[in-house]
């Protein structure tokens, strides 16, 4: 696995331009708010997690993943270190974002790192990692452009099922309101569990994504 | 035994290979065939890329299903059609090939590509077809594996770069555990390095000899109308129609030789053997 990380990490660092171009630009759209520092962490950890996406899609041109697995490359090799590769590249990004906010801190002379930094960029990092294990999957399965037309497909569908399930229930004069203000009432009441239930959830998905992404690639022909 | 295949049947739409061979240490063993003939998807079913319908396939002794991340690192293949991603350059694949592999010798195979004329920090994909060539080679040799696939590993090379991969394939045959299946559009390429050669036609296996014997009791006869009626077909392989007769192929040169000084009969060549056996009538 060591060998795929190095190549992988070696396929970001062609990206180096748009890492200087992504500094700059968080640069100059920072204000002295909280929400300015959400805004960089979650902007350069969501480029950083778009990487290992991109590095699907360099595996599948040319073919070159039909070599890879000549190399000393299990399939479930390569599955495992897309999922290890996705937590490096996420808290890279959390680490760099962190570096970027306090270089902006001190360049404009204010305080972005304030104390409720850390929660809000482990919240952004488990949501970004969610989002990773729904993608993952579709991207190996349906290659680099293709996994792209995937998901928004995908996506697609989704808001049409939420809109339709909410039309349902509102049917059943069950609203959307009273829906929020239950999950609302549900984390107020157990505040110190947030944190660790919505860790347990990352988790069991990253697991059921990579059980899912396995066996994708057990099936596929390269 | 290092490669074993055995009724190896993996059927598509329009195509199915249908193959069995074999491996020993020690030889170079030759597979050539038209294009689409299954050559690709013979050596992509042997790392299991290509997933066989029945058969089987034994690497090293053990099903190819089977073999372990450590056990690849005796392995070595080179594809027609893919390699490393175009972006990276030599010098980013060298960690990565050190990363990957025990035996990997990182000064030895630098040294190697600069002697082939291979830019260390330049993007792969700015190489000419026979650069990628060379490359593909070099990495499969740096790293001292028992077995190597090559999938046309001279396409697109020069007269001399051609000699000079196929001289290293003769170096690394000096050690006599290590063996070689190499498949070739150039059959003088087969003829000069290998031990047997299988001939594959639509997916299956349509001749199997050694390297030596096609060349030396193998020969294409030319005759007339006339004479192909005389003939005594009982060695005839397969004939050919051609505008001034027939060319038949025989494995038995010296009985046409001995028995029919009129006719000509030209010293076998895999190409024409390969002509005659997929274009040809068999008798």
């Amino acid at each position: 696995m060591k060998g795929l990380l190095i190549k992988d990490f070696q396929l970001i660092f062609l990206n180096i331009r748009m890492l200087v171009a992504l500094c700059i630009v968080s640069i100059f759209l920072t204000s002295s708010s909280t929400s300015s520092a959400a805004f960089v962490i979650s902007y350069i950890t969501i480029v950083f997690f778009m990487f290992v996406l991109t590095t699907i899609s360099y595996d599948e041109l040319d073919h070159s993943i039909s070599f890879l697995f000549t190399l000393p490359v299990s399939r479930k090799t390569y599955v495992l270190e897309k999922y290890v590769f996705s937590l490096i590249c996420g808290m890279v990004g959390l680490i760099f974002s962190t570096v970027i906010c306090t270089v902006i801190g001190m360049i404009k002379n204010i305080n972005l790192i304030g104390p409720d930094f850390i929660p809000v960029a482990l919240t952004i990092y488990l949501m970004l990692l969610f989002i990773v294990a729904f993608m993952l999957p579709i991207q190996l399965k349906f290659g680099g452009d293709n996994g792209r037309i995937a998901i928004f497909l995908i996506f697609g569908i989704i808001v049409a099922a939420v809109y339709i399930g909410n039309k349902v229930l509102e049917h059943f004069h069950i609203y959307k309101a009273d829906i929020i203000k239950f999950v609302q009432s549900l984390f107020t009441a157990n505040t110190a569990l947030i944190i660790p239930a919505f860790i347990i959830l990352v988790l069991a998905t990253l697991g059921i994504s990579y059980g899912i992404s396995l066996r994708i690639m057990e099936r596929r022909t390269l | 035994m290092i490669l074993e295949m055995k009724n190896v049947l993996k059927q598509y739409d329009n195509f199915k290979l249908d193959c069995s061979l074999s491996l020993e240490p020690g030889c170079v063993t030759g597979l050539i065939g038209q294009n689409g003939a299954g050559k690709s998807t013979t050596f992509k079913s042997i790392l299991d890329l290509v997933h066989i319908d029945s058969g089987e396939i034994n690497v090293f002794g053990k099903p190819h299903t089977a073999l372990t991340n450590k056990d690849k690192q005796d392995l070595s293949i080179v594809l027609s059609d893919s390699g490393f991603s175009g972006y990276l350059t030599i010098s980013k694949i060298i960690p990565v090939m050190s990363a990957m592999y025990d035996k990997f010798d990182k000064n030895d195979f630098a040294e190697r590509c600069k002697r082939f004329g291979l830019p260390l920090d330049k993007q792969i994909k700015e190489f000419s077809t026979g650069m990628c060539a060379k490359l593909k080679v070099l990495v499969a040799l740096s790293h001292d594996a028992k077995l190597l696939i090559l999938d046309e590993p001279t396409a697109g090379l020069d007269v001399v770069a051609r000699d000079e991969v196929l001289n290293m394939l003769r170096d690394y045959m000096e050690d006599e555990s290590h063996g070689i299946l190499i498949s070739s559009h150039i059959s003088t390429d087969l003829e000069g390095l290998c031990d047997d050669i299988y001939f594959i036609c639509d997916g299956k296996i349509i001749l199997h000899e050694d390297t030596d014997v096609l060349l030396s009791d193998y020969a294409s006869l030319k005759v007339d109308e006339k004479q192909y009626d005389k003939l005594d077909k009982k060695y005839i392989i397969s004939v050919l129609k051609e505008s001034y007769g027939y060319r038949c192929l025989t494995a038995q040169k010296r009985f046409y030789l001995e028995n029919y000084p009129g006719i000509i009969v030209e010293k076998g060549s895999i190409d024409d053997i390969i002509m005659l056996k997929v274009k040809g009538e068999t008798l």
